[in-house]
């Protein structure tokens, strides 16, 4: 463990009875971090998670928070998270107002700092409207919003939400992204989601989980080369003799294999040299005065990479 | 101290915004009063019958037959403990923020403690209601005032002691109704198996059936007698209570 290093997992094993839950779970992650936790349905991601925030205890292994060990000083460790678990923790019959209250009573905020904290978590999550309403009578995008709020108050170093836009409509999803990416900063934030954009546009680091187990853990950038070596480019031009173009672009150097469907080339190449190939395909058809009409790399999405990694551990 | 007083305000105000404490405090202070208007009004009707004895004119005080039957009667109390405590920790679990009290820097024993005293707040409110009753009985006459205090240390005591096992079944399920039915299962339990003497033959197994049974120990006090070995049984039955309370959250957490 390093200065940097703000949470630190150490070889969890959660079973409950025969399935084991998280089998032999380690990472660290560094001050600042931003990673998302991906897997299918019951892999293992939200068990981790409680894991880490102290709800539920480990079979074996061990979590350190910002230094300090979450079983032997939960309060100390637990002081710097924020947690919204996957179904928000509220109250119904208390207001907004109240509700924060009480739970930055909950997490040690001194009472000099807590008026302020409260209306900042207040404005961040753009509860301002609403802050003297009762939770019941708030609209699931906003009921998730006093989740977040409740999470952030005592501002927090450790961010950890659970499938925070799971259940909401399409605008309130990218509300809520928008509202997480804005709370991002200077925390170290894990975010788990089956939802893969969601992890692209917030996220800089990915944590495969698949069957309790890590499965890849990774930058987004590194993730795609290391699942396949080829890459894939798409072209279609104004011209009709096919086999003569096929032929042509077989003379490329670096051209792995080429293949015609629906009117476009697909083209395979290494990974790493996709600017080259580019270049002297633009440069190719220049020559021969054949139009361009699209010239497309295609790189492997996450979602590619994701199931190229769930499915590869079945095998 | 700070979190368990949290724990027991925030409680303590949900009782009280809901219609729960409202509905409890009306039916109590209803049947409360019925109970002290018919036990007096029998005490109105025996001293215009003449007295064929001396012994039992001695009987026929205001302790012996207002004060003892009504602090009796008052038991009914106890049947209301289950719709106190039933939500306490079964909401808390059904509605999974006990998320929110796990993942908080705030100990088992402290959210124990605080949901148990909120709950006995709420119970000391429902006592101080009754009190009117045994002022009027001061001011209008001269009980002795011994029995009525310790009457009600008993009532009090022996009401801690059901709180307790109202706030374990409500830990043991994440359904208000069945934390409910099995708390009052288990107060019926407890006041029924003093009646064990009049069942079983053994006499030994019959009185040692009858010392569990929170009734007995009660019905010792409203006589105005304290006796140790009352009290130790009370709060050793709270403490053990409790206790198991903690042990049910803890283990939620080993699961």
């Amino acid at each position: 463990m390093n200065d940097f290093s703000m949470i630190t997992v150490e070889h969890l094993t959660k079973r409950y009875g025969d399935i084991i839950a998280v089998n032999d779970v380690s990472f660290s992650l560094n001050k600042g971090d931003i990673v998302g936790f991906l897997g299918p349905n019951g892999a293992g991601k939200t068990t981790t998670m409680r894991i880490i925030t102290g709800c539920l205890a480990a079979d074996s292994g061990r979590v350190i928070i910002g230094g300090y060990d979450i079983l032997q000083n939960p309060n100390e460790a637990k002081r710097l998270i924020g947690y919204l678990p996957e179904q928000p923790p509220l109250y119904d019959e208390m207001t907004v107002s109240a509700y924060l209250d009480y739970v930055a009573d909950l997490k040690d905020i001194p009472r000099s700092k807590k008026k302020k904290l409260k209306y900042m978590a207040i404005y961040e999550c753009g509860l301002d409207g609403v802050y003297k309403r009762l939770i019941k009578h708030l609209s699931k995008g906003y009921r998730q919003r006093v989740g977040i709020a409740q999470a952030i108050i005592n501002d927090p170093k450790i961010l950890i939400l659970d499938e925070p836009t799971i259940g909401l409509d399409p605008k309130q999803v990218s509300e809520i992204r928008e509202l997480i990416k804005g709370l991002t900063g200077r925390r170290t934030v894990i975010l788990s989601t089956h939802i893969i954009y969601e992890v692209t546009m917030i996220c800089q680091k990915v944590v495969i989980i698949n069957k309790g187990k890590i499965a890849a853990i990774d930058t987004l950038d590194s993730l795609s080369s290391r699942v396949g070596d080829k890459g894939k480019i798409i072209l279609r031009v104004r011209y009709n003799k096919y086999k003569e173009i096929a032929g042509l672009l077989k003379g490329l150097d670096g051209i792995l294999n080429v293949i015609f469907r629906n009117n476009k080339f697909i083209l395979e190449y290494p990974i790493n040299q996709e600017d080259q190939i580019c270049e002297s395909i633009s440069l190719l058809f220049m020559k021969e005065n054949i139009p361009i009409l699209e010239l497309r790399p295609e790189r492997m999405s996450l979602e590619d990479i994701f199931v190229k990694i769930v499915t590869r551990d079945k095998g | 101290m700070k979190k368990i007083l949290i724990i027991a305000w925030k409680d303590l105000r949900t009782y009280f915004v809901l219609p729960s404490a409202y509905v409890i405090c009306v039916i109590f202070i209803l049947f409360s009063g019925l109970f002290f208007y018919d036990n007096l009004s029998i005490f109105f009707l025996s001293k215009l019958q003449p007295l064929p004895w001396e012994e039992i004119a001695a009987q026929k005080d205001l302790n012996h037959m207002v004060v003892q039957p009504y602090l009796h009667s008052l038991s009914i109390l106890y049947l209301l403990i289950p719709v106190i405590t039933m939500r306490l920790f079964a909401e808390e679990n059904r509605l999974r923020t006990d998320e929110l009290l796990y993942s908080s820097p705030i100990s088992s024993y402290q959210i124990v403690a605080g949901k148990y005293i909120a709950a006995v707040i709420l119970f000391m409110v429902l006592l101080l209601f009754t009190v009117q009753h045994m002022l009027f009985l001061c001011i209008f006459g001269n009980p002795d005032i011994g029995p009525i205090i310790t009457g009600y240390l008993g009532l009090f005591l022996v009401g801690l002691a059901y709180l307790a096992i109202g706030l374990f079944c409500s830990a043991l399920t994440d359904n208000q109704i069945i934390a409910a039915i099995v708390t009052f299962g288990i107060i019926c339990f407890f006041w029924m198996v003093g009646l064990a003497p009049y069942i079983i033959s053994d006499i030994e197994i019959a009185n040692m059936l009858k010392y569990f049974s929170l009734q007995e120990h009660f019905h010792t006090f409203t006589k105005g007698l304290i006796d140790l070995k009352d009290i130790v049984y009370i709060l050793s039955f709270i403490f053990f209570s409790l206790f198991l309370t903690h042990q049910t959250i803890e283990s939620r957490r080993w699961k």
